[in-house]
């Protein structure tokens, strides 16, 4: 049986952030702005390539219309992601469930 | 010569005479345009300058293997009408002041700020990293600061380049076991 992938606080918040977004993608830079201080501009990349990696995440190149510089890079939610993420919060619940 | 003739001659000089603000105008539009007409400058760049002199504001450009930024001096307004309007008043008498101030404003093409770190980064970590991690952390670096640019903050300006470089160089301490290792095996191959 494979094992569900491991979510760590930052990956979390991600996820919580990209599922909560109305069109379900987001620019890192919206994510640090997001999480009011809690994902810094210089990791917030490194976690998402490292979701990426994992599959909790896929990303695309966007260049928009009349628009100049490089492209900007949008990060939507995979399945896996969003079952890994549902998953820990039952977990979450039965636990807190346990305790009170 | 008749009054009539020296009347017609006293006004041409007067109004065809080049006020340093013209002259200014001139000068910037013609940076522009040398830009423009060089011969190594690739296509993409050449079209996003032509989308820079439009617009009158900042301007970033991406050519082929090389990101350029056209950027006027910090003085300079924002738009050609501004100029119109302002740049005569705020144009300095003195000669030595004049040439600063053209120095200053004179349009350039310049690196987008943290675009050294960037290339460091692009060597020495693998092509699939630096596609996932840095080109996107410097495109929001280059839209933040361009924001700043544009609102004339030029303290905001300098303070997303300086956020934006450490940001660069923790992404790259955060990555430094990979890189390390990875220039080791290069050393050894």
């Amino acid at each position: 049986m494979k094992r569900l992938p491991n979510l760590s606080e930052k990956e979390r918040l991600i996820i919580e952030l990209l599922l909560g977004s109305a069109d379900r993608e987001l620019y890192g830079l919206e994510l640090v702005r997001a999480s009011r201080g809690k994902l810094k501009r210089g990791t917030v990349y490194v976690t998402l390539a490292r979701m990426t990696d994992k599959g909790l995440v896929t990303s695309r190149e966007i260049r928009e219309e009349g628009q100049a510089g490089l492209p900007r890079r949008a990060f939507q939610v995979t399945g896996v992601g969003q079952r890994a993420f549902q998953a820990w919060e039952l977990a979450r619940s039965a636990f807190l469930g346990q305790l009170a | 010569m008749s009054l009539r003739n020296s009347i017609h001659w006293t006004l041409k000089v007067l109004l065809e005479r080049e006020e340093p603000w013209q002259k200014r105008r001139r000068n910037w539009l013609a940076s522009i345009d040398r830009i423009m007409r060089a011969k190594d400058v690739p296509p993409a760049v050449l079209e996003k300058l032509a989308w820079a002199r439009s617009r009158g504001t900042v301007y970033m450009s991406a050519g082929q293997g090389q990101v350029l930024q056209l950027r006027r001096g910090r003085k300079a307004p924002v738009g050609i009408e501004w100029a119109l309007r302002w740049d005569r008043a705020l144009y300095p008498s003195s000669p030595v002041w004049r040439w600063l101030k053209i120095m200053a404003d004179r349009v350039r093409l310049v690196r987008p700020p943290g675009y050294s770190l960037f290339r460091a980064a692009e060597f020495l970590c693998a092509a699939r990293t630096a596609d996932l991690i840095f080109r996107p952390l410097l495109s929001d670096i280059e839209i933040e600061y361009c924001e700043a640019l544009a609102q004339q903050r030029w303290l905001k300006a300098a303070y997303v380049k300086l956020r934006g470089q450490w940001s660069l160089i923790t992404a790259l301490v955060a990555l430094s076991p990979k890189w390390v290792l990875r220039a080791i095996l290069r050393l050894h191959a």
